[in-house]
């Protein structure tokens, strides 16, 4: 099909007004953050001992994030596919509220929850990197669920039911027919939450507070890092800045439509 | 609900040819279903009757997969489906094999893959030899390597019938298994249908297939309404439908 010009859109020229508005505040930060970057410094500002650290902090809690997100989330989403029972609704509602909850208020509750003061407190979590990765799950989660629910709703049943016939018992056809057969989504969710988790700040804050090499991680860094070493938290926002280009362009055709 | 009964298959013995007795109501909330019939073993069953009759309902109650509202289901020499005993024998466990309309191939395994799951499930060693001997069969041996998504709709359904028929069960259960094969192929695959010379119960639109069992079953609206011979429901259809499925 030919490319279609602005003047034979037929939309009026007021939308193309408002839409480089939105353009304007989507891009003019990003922008800012490339021309403003000290491109000639950035190799040593990134290869600090105190940017190292923080990078090995981030990559061990979101990735911890991300694997338990995928062990409890996945069957969390199957249940919530499958099964029906009273009050599954309120569940489902309850389980997607940390993806509109401010996550410092994910944070206040995490304290409420799993702090020194609940049955959990004898496990130390708050200012520990376990009670860190426990805030970036929380907040990671719902993004896994929702993509592995939503994949489950769109998979025929019979499938299963098919796989019983031939003889395959719950176990072993979950494994090898429900699994299999969602794998793009559980892959998409997971890559999803591993990158929530990477970017998540307020909860762990909170929760967990900014101790460096436990709690401190990038966001965290770039926060710490921008009152007195301004270059150093831009050179951190752009790897983080890359990083979330190269996981928006690995899952490009999953949430953006193809022509 | 009922509790399923976990039945111990390898302890109950379950002839190569099974028989079946069905008496049985289904209820769902907006459609019953009163079926009773007796097969013997190794006798064919074809299951006629208009769009949305009850006959796939019927083919599911049998595999297992709809619990039977009141009445009972045996295959072989055993209860499957009772639910004044309690007993309910899950689809797994029935030894059956279904095959559905529609071929449901597991879309990330290949022909062969799909054909071997079931003989690897239940870990039969020689099921490379097996899967192969069933997709000859069928005329498929040649796309054993492929993915379902490059077959067409009468390729992937001879898939699906061999993925049924390796399993070798005492009883076929099969939902329109030829609908979208090409007719050349479909009387051999009949043919090969009758060799085996298992009991089966085949839901079918097509007169000739109907011709070729032992005795044919109409339903119509939940409710039967002939189970006789072909030859003596083409001599005397009891309904307008019946006759013109023969002429």
């Amino acid at each position: 099909m030919k490319r279609r010009r602005i003047g034979s859109s037929g939309l009026p020229p007021a939308v193309f007004l408002f839409a480089a508005l939105g353009l304007l505040v989507l891009i003019v930060p990003l922008l800012g953050l490339l021309i403003q970057a000290p491109w000639s410094n950035l190799w040593n500002l990134l290869s600090t001992d105190q940017t190292l650290t923080a990078i090995r902090v981030s990559l061990i809690v979101s990735l911890a994030a991300a694997a338990g997100s995928l062990i409890v989330g996945v069957p969390l989403a199957f249940v919530l596919a499958r099964v029906e029972f009273p009050g599954k609704s309120i569940l489902r509602t309850l389980v997607t509220v940390p993806l509109v909850l401010p996550p410092v208020v994910t944070g206040v509750a995490l304290l409420y929850g799993f702090g020194n003061r609940s049955i959990f407190g004898r496990f130390d979590l708050p200012f520990s990197t376990t009670g860190a990765v426990l805030a970036a799950t929380m907040v990671a989660m719902p993004f896994l669920i929702l993509s592995v629910e939503g994949a489950l709703r769109s998979v025929d049943p019979r499938f299963e039911q098919t796989a019983a016939s031939l003889g395959a018992r719950p176990l072993y056809r979950w494994w090898h027919v429900g699994l299999p057969m969602i794998r793009p989504s559980i892959v998409a969710g997971t890559v999803l939450a591993w990158a929530r988790a990477l970017g998540e700040f307020g909860a762990t804050i909170t929760f967990a507070g900014n101790v460096p090499g436990v709690t401190r991680t990038l966001p965290l860094e770039v926060s710490t890092a921008y009152t007195n070493d301004p270059d150093r938290a831009v050179a951190l926002s752009l790897l983080m800045l890359a990083v979330s280009l190269i996981v928006l362009i690995s899952l490009r055709d999953r949430w953006v439509p193809r022509r | 609900m009922r509790r399923p009964r976990r039945a111990r298959s390898e302890n109950e013995f379950v002839p190569l040819k099974a028989a079946i007795e069905a008496d049985f109501q289904l209820v769902r909330a907006d459609f019953t279903l009163t079926v009773a019939f007796d097969l013997e073993p190794g006798a064919t069953l074809a299951v006629v009757g208009p769009n949305g009759s009850g006959k796939s309902t019927l083919l599911s109650a049998l595999a297992g997969h709809t619990p039977v509202t009141s009445g009972a289901i045996r295959i072989g020499t055993r209860a499957v489906d009772d639910p004044l005993t309690g007993t309910f024998v899950r689809p797994e466990d029935r030894a059956v094999a279904f095959v559905h309309q529609e071929p449901l191939l597991f879309p990330h395994l290949t022909v062969r893959a799909n054909v071997e799951f079931g003989l690897r499930a239940q870990k039969v060693h020689s099921r490379r030899l097996l899967a192969e001997a069933a997709l000859a069969a069928v005329g498929m041996l040649d796309y054993a390597d492929s993915k379902p998504a490059e077959l067409s709709g009468g390729q992937a359904q001879r898939v699906s019938l061999a993925r049924g028929l390796v399993l070798q069960r005492s009883l076929l259960l099969l939902d329109e298994p030829l609908s979208k094969v090409d007719v050349s192929n479909r009387r051999t695959i009949r043919k090969s249908l009758q060799e085996q010379g298992q009991t089966q119960v085949i839901v079918t639109h097509g007169p000739e297939h109907a011709r070729e069992c032992d005795r044919v079953l109409a339903i119509d609206n939940g409710v039967i309404v002939a189970l006789a011979t072909p030859d003596a429901l083409i001599a005397e259809p009891p309904t307008a439908w019946l006759k013109e499925l023969f002429q």
